[in-house]
């Protein structure tokens, strides 16, 4: 009698562990960004997104309901520490659902880990045009095909270049976007003169500009994020060098044109955010951070309210805690709009986003302008 | 490529290589005083930048001021770190050394990160206005302060060594040790003073790059990796050396990045350390002198 009064009692321990994590009444979604280290301004960046969105979510009440809490715990940019994370997150605090992580090195790391453990993911960076789409990852980040695409429309359609350069970071992100590029290029028959590399590291890039100046370049085309892409607009004006110089969506942020000072003036870059003329599907974005911050949403903002965003839409469609639900909502989005674009998600594309939701920026007495094109 | 390209390279590796040659200083200055390497030199350059920031911006002060009150302070701290990090080890091996100072960089970085954060910060050049033609080439003008400073200090610090006495007390303690004691020189505040002065150096050289380099960012490691090649090419235990060899590997570093490739350029760089520690270890231009010991 006493050992199966034990069995039971353990049973009840037990069990209870798993219904007390169930019955919690609320959504537990984990946030892995980066507010230290190289990549810390997108991080912090993407977590004002979210963050600003959920206070908005549950002070209307929640979903159905139920409130959204946000873990957030900062992987410093670095893939094994994503990694790391993400296990704690799933088999630790069971959330139902990961945003992140904030670079594309740590998001790859991160689907490992959700598609092992069947967590629905929704990563900020994006993924290597070669990566398939995997079951369990969903990301709102135009992939590096879709920006090089927009890129190329405008370089070549709009400001007729024909030979054009490229300038990318040698990190993950760079050189995956470096090569969408010059097949989008290729495909549409423009000679792509000179391909150079540079490191975060770096500071002087005169060596690399006069490279491609030699070379009759006519466009420079910049696939990178945090300082570097301000230094090749700086030295490029030293140089005198006039032409037209177009950044990926990763090169437009606060930093750049606070770094580039005089320099980033007249530079092109492309984003998600209509600057200057927000799109009525941006205007609350806008009107919440100039609020609540008293300075504009950047691009990483945006990444960070979208990737809440859809998790929302999908609890809303599903009604449910259970993981797997979520990501069939998730999959099924439709037509659905948000700050970075339109969503149109199915199971062979989990971006949903389309080179269209690209606009074209160009850096004015050092504020963001979207020009029409 | 054409002559005014090479200019232009040329122009840039001057430029940089002064500012190897600053921190190649503070390495030879405490090879000279302890035998030791001191791996915190990265780390007293970012300061050096990121002390003038907060002159400039927070307390408002000139550049002069901010200049000048960088390089007290950093001078300071320089003492601060000898007295209660190098001095307790100095009995021991050399290797106690380098170990605490690698210690003393960590502590620094993350201090600087937590103080500063670890974001880029602007710093406007000393002065404004456009670039200098020269021979074809463009020149920033900030070029003219880096070079300009990096001369003044070898200048100085000659003159130091010459002709004031406590700069011959402190060239007396680096020669030999033994006989600057016998002969009534403090060796051990004369040690304490070579850790101020290359605090000091390394933090000049830290605001007179900054506004080409940017503030801060955590670039410690790779400036000290730097003006460590440059030192060790040019002979770390020979201040001529050292000097020379900042300017020698600042120019290679850009014509490798112009004739060769810029994605290799940091490669090949170590690849010459390499060599050169194999082949000629004492460097290029180096008298000799090395270390005597620490008796």
């Amino acid at each position: 009698m006493r050992r199966y009064l034990v069995l039971v009692s353990l049973f009840l321990f037990v069990s209870s562990a798993f219904l007390v994590g169930q019955a919690s009444g609320e959504y537990k979604i984990g946030n892995i960004t980066t507010t230290t280290g190289p990549y810390s301004s997108m991080g912090v960046s993407n977590t004002e997104g979210i963050m600003m969105l959920v206070e908005k979510i549950n002070k209307a009440g929640g979903i159905n309901g139920e409130k959204i809490v946000i873990l957030t715990e900062d992987h410093e940019g670095e893939a094994s520490k994503a990694l790391t994370i993400a296990k704690k997150m799933i088999y630790d605090d069971k959330v139902i659902g990961i945003i992140g992580a904030t670079n594309t090195a740590g998001s790859m790391a991160v689907s490992r880990i959700c598609n092992e453990a069947r967590i629905p993911q929704v990563q900020l960076a994006p993924k290597p045009s070669t990566e398939p789409t995997k079951r369990y990852t969903f990301q709102n980040v135009p992939d590096n095909d879709i920006d090089a695409e927009a890129i190329a429309q405008f370089a070549v359609k709009e400001l007729g270049l024909k030979k054009l350069a490229i300038f990318h970071d040698t990190n993950a992100y760079g050189t995956t976007g470096a090569e969408s590029q010059e097949k989008v290029l290729k495909k549409m028959g423009i000679q792509v003169v000179v391909v150079e590399k540079y490191q975060q590291a770096d500071r002087d890039v005169t060596a690399s500009l006069l490279k491609i100046k030699n070379l009759g370049a006519d466009g420079l085309i910049v696939w990178g994020t945090v300082n570097v892409p301000s230094i090749i607009a700086k030295d490029m004006k030293k140089l005198g060098m006039k032409l037209p110089f177009i950044g990926s969506t990763g090169v437009l942020s606060a930093k750049f044109i606070e770094l580039g000072g005089d320099a980033a003036n007249g530079c092109y870059a492309t984003a998600v955010l209509n600057f200057g003329a927000p799109l009525p599907e941006e205007q609350d974005l806008f009107a919440t951070t100039r609020a609540k911050y008293n300075k504009d949403p950047n691009y990483f903002t945006a990444l960070g309210w979208d990737g809440l965003l859809l998790f929302k839409r999908a609890l809303e469609m599903s009604k449910s805690k259970d993981p797997e639900k979520i990501r069939n909502a998730l999959e099924n989005i439709k037509n659905f709009p948000g700050t970075v674009g339109t969503y149109n998600m199915s199971p062979a594309d989990h971006t949903g986003l389309s080179y269209k939701d690209i606009r074209i920026i160009q850096i004015k007495d050092g504020k963001p302008m979207a020009i029409k094109h | 490529m054409s002559l005014t390209d090479i200019i232009q390279l040329l122009v840039g590796g001057i430029t940089i290589g002064s500012v190897y040659s600053l921190v190649a200083l503070g390495f030879h200055i405490i090879f000279r005083s302890t035998g030791a390497i001191n791996f915190a030199t990265g780390e007293q350059v970012v300061l050096g930048g990121l002390l003038a920031v907060t002159f400039t911006t927070v307390l408002k002060l000139p550049l002069v001021a901010a200049f000048f009150g960088t390089v007290i302070i950093a001078g300071f701290i320089g003492l601060i770190y000898e007295r209660l990090v190098i001095r307790p080890v100095l009995k021991f091996s050399e290797l106690s050394i380098v170990i605490s100072s690698i210690a003393v960089s960590i502590i620094m970085q993350n201090s600087m990160a937590v103080i500063w954060g670890k974001e880029h910060i602007v710093f406007p050049p000393f002065t404004s206005g456009n670039t200098v033609a020269l021979a074809g080439a463009v020149v920033e003008r900030q070029s003219f302060w880096i070079i300009g400073l990096a001369i003044a200090t070898v200048i100085v610090l000659r003159l130091f060594f010459d002709f004031s006495l406590i700069g011959k007390y402190v060239k007396a303690t680096l020669n030999n040790r033994v006989a600057a004691k016998l002969v009534g020189i403090n060796t051990v505040r004369m040690v304490s003073l070579t850790f101020a002065l290359a605090g000091g150096i390394c933090a000049m050289a830290g605001v007179v790059v900054a506004p080409i380099t940017y503030a801060g960012g955590a670039i410690g490691t790779m400036m000290a990796l730097k003006g460590f090649v440059a030192a060790v090419v040019g002979g770390l235990s020979s201040s001529t050396g050292v000097v020379l060899g900042g300017i020698v590997f600042g120019v290679l570093e850009f014509l490798i990045a112009g004739f060769i490739s810029s994605g290799y350029r940091d490669a090949i760089a170590l690849f010459v350390l390499l060599v050169f520690l194999i082949v000629k270890p004492t460097g290029l231009f180096s008298s000799g002198t090395g270390w005597q010991g620490r008796s």
